[in-house]
């Protein structure tokens, strides 16, 4: 191919995509390769901002007008009114492209899936409506979803899935809400991999408080002397305690130790904590104080970096 | 393949709850292990663990001698199969198979040679041009298995692989993951909350309890012998029998709902040190028997109870009675005459029976 042709062909790719047509005027001494190269960049440049994942990226973050929502979505043929779960995968360590390849082979199989990027750890999946079928089968997806990435890719990921989202509209709260419920998931309930906005439980109530007042709670239930953190011995049997109902005959079995002990290790973390969690009210104070002391800690390690 | 070890190994989540604890575990190269145990109890945990997809808090876990704590997933040479598993439906069942190995760029002659070895393994030989909706349930699964064969790792991972299928197809893969292991002679460590499973297809089973190993061995000896009542409760299909009893004469008698039963020999010895005490007696479905020739040779072990419900399964017939303030179960002949409402005399072979400590729960033993 001669410059000329290439230059030919980059002004009428650049005019296809962009609707704008170039003519170009020259001295004999005019770099023709270089033209045809920076018209190419400016043809990619151009793709990449119009693409379909940087509108589905633009529309994640809010930044689109209704408007903008539907004109642009018109243009990619992106159905508007397509019944839609929103999906946001969050990767341990920065999101590979294995990752990103295996959601798209895998999981984009119908007319109206969408995936894209949004930061180097978190990939948005929107799929389309598969079946009859609420929350349990959104679920069902979820778990497939982290399955298939551990077994496949061998990343760990986390999973927050949203309801169904029957407008385009819709797609950026039900992304922010994702977000939250995964930064939720990740102080409360580190233990789980998929979780669903509407099942945050006290976590939800938890992460809204402002971190000065959990300070405040903290000092009061502790009376100023907030312990670092429970020996493994002393969390395994408030864990189990708790598991029990607080049954201290239960527990002893379960810990295989004569209840005389469990009483001991109680009595110890009252004197330890001023919470005698054999009784409902300092026991639900107690777990409660577990859950903010997370958090407090969580909020200040981000501070810290 | 490989060998495992596993000594003190817990898992603590920074929310404070401790998933399992002091966990070891020495598996040895070829070996077909089982974690069983109810849901929550760490097995998956220990599992992922395993696999690198949960950091380990204490302990040390190491393949072939080597530490493995902090090796990547990735370069642990292992391979997963998961209860949710999909498959790339716009491939083909090559293309399934092989699209893990495109991802970690192996070259393709060793790809095809690596898919077409296993796809013959699993019998998918004929079907690799086949897309998956053209495939049954079972041979997806395989479709799903060939997946990690062709990586050809040193250790096969399974998490509850078959809970997602019918009751017959289960049966089916039950066999076909059994066959597996025989072909590969590879070390699997299977995962499974269902006991069957556990006691089909294992050469050791680990059975968990809230984080906690609780026993582990192979699948007759934990039947025969389990060491507390939880292994002896959730081993066996109908469960085993629990009822209070009270030991009394030196250990050589039980009282059970104001019958005596006499304790065998052997047994009476552990029991003595009980003398007076309350325990629990357990005794499995098949040890309960209402046959004439057995009721006329053990009269010093029998009881009467009404029966509540009969269930005939074909080769066997499940008694459903209580008896002391619990619900038993028997399985007798078909050839049975009890049927529901009659009061049926039935004995207990003492031999079999097992007994635990009521504060503790574990087995009684000298």
């Amino acid at each position: 191919m001669t410059d000329e042709e290439r230059l030919e062909r980059s002004i009428n790719e650049l005019g296809r995509i962009t609707g704008i047509r170039l003519t170009v005027e020259r001295d004999d001494g005019t770099d023709l390769r270089e033209a045809a190269e920076k018209l190419r960049q400016i043809t990619a440049a151009w793709k990449e901002k119009n693409s379909a994942s940087a509108y589905l990226t633009d529309l994640l973050q809010g930044k689109l007008t209704d408007s903008e929502i539907y004109q642009r979505a018109s243009r990619f043929h992106i159905a508007e009114k397509t019944p839609r779960v929103l999906y946001l995968v969050e990767t341990d360590g920065e999101a590979e492209a294995d990752v990103y390849a295996v959601l798209r082979q895998m999981f984009l199989t119908r007319s109206g899936d969408m995936a894209a990027w949004v930061d180097r750890k978190k990939i948005v999946l929107l799929l389309a409506k598969r079946a009859e079928g609420g929350r349990e089968e959104y679920e069902n997806m979820a778990r497939t979803i982290v399955d298939m990435l551990n077994a496949e890719a061998m990343a760990r990921v986390r999973v927050a899935f949203s309801g169904m989202l029957s407008s385009l509209a819709e797609i950026p709260d039900a992304y922010r809400d994702c977000e939250f419920a995964l930064s939720v998931c990740r102080i409360f309930y580190s233990d789980k991999r998929v979780v669903s906005y509407d099942r945050l439980g006290l976590g939800r109530l938890l992460s809204e408080v402002p971190v000065e007042t959990c300070r405040k709670f903290l000092s009061e239930v502790y009376g100023g002397r907030i312990p670092e953190a429970f020996d493994d011995e002393t969390m395994q049997t408030i864990d189990i305690f708790f598991g029990n109902n607080l049954n201290i005959s239960e527990t002893a079995r379960k810990l295989f130790i004569h209840r005389n002990t469990l009483v001991y290790r109680l009595e110890k973390l009252r004197q330890l904590t001023g919470l005698d969690i054999r009784t409902f009210d300092d026991a639900m104070t107690f777990r409660i104080a577990l859950m903010v002391t997370g958090y407090v800690r969580d909020r200040e390690d981000q501070e810290n970096t | 393949m490989a060998s495992l070890s596993l000594s003190h190994i817990d898992k603590t989540y920074p929310n404070g709850f401790k998933a399992v604890k002091d966990f070891n575990l020495e598996i040895a190269d070829k070996e077909f292990i089982i974690f069983v145990g109810p849901s929550g109890c760490g097995k998956s945990t220990t599992l992922r663990m395993i696999a690198g997809l949960e950091d380990i808090t204490g302990g040390e876990f190491k393949i072939d001698g080597k530490l493995m704590n902090d090796v990547e997933p990735k370069d642990r040479d292992i391979a997963m199969v998961f209860q949710n598993y999909a498959l790339y439906p716009h491939m083909t069942v090559f293309d399934n198979m092989a699209f893990g190995l495109k991802l970690r760029k192996v070259p393709k002659e060793q790809i095809k040679k690596q898919v077409e070895e296993a796809a013959k393994i699993l019998d998918l030989d004929k079907l690799l041009d086949r897309k998956p909706k053209a495939l049954s349930g079972g041979q997806r699964q395989r479709v799903a298995m060939g997946r990690a064969i062709v990586r050809n790792p040193k250790v096969f991972l399974m998490d509850e692989p078959l809970s997602n299928l019918d009751a017959k197809l289960r049966v089916q893969m039950r066999t076909e993951i059994s066959k597996l292991h025989d072909r590969l002679g590879a070390t699997i460590i299977y995962v499974t909350h269902d006991q069957t499973e556990a006691m089909t297809l294992g050469t050791r089973i680990v059975v968990m309890k809230d984080g906690i190993v609780q026993q582990i061995d192979t699948p007759q000896m934990l039947y025969d012998h389990p060491v507390n009542e939880f292994v002896a409760g959730f081993i066996g299909s109908p469960q085993m029998n629990f009822m209070d009893a009270k030991v009394t004469q030196g250990g050589n008698v039980v009282e059970v709902g104001g019958f005596q039963l006499q304790v065998s020999k052997d047994r009476a010895a552990k029991l003595k040190a009980y003398d007076g005490k309350s325990i629990v007696l357990g005794i499995r479905p098949e040890d309960v028997h209402d046959e004439p020739d057995f009721l006329k040779a053990h009269p010093e072990a029998t009881i009467n109870a009404e029966i509540k419900v009969y269930e005939l399964l074909g080769a066997e017939v499940f008694l459903y009675f209580d008896f002391a303030g619990s619900q038993m179960t028997a399985r007798v002949n078909p050839r049975t005459t009890a049927r529901t409402g009659d009061t049926v005399k039935f004995a207990l072979d003492m031999t079999k029976a097992h007994f635990f400590d009521k504060e503790t729960e574990l087995t009684i033993s000298d």
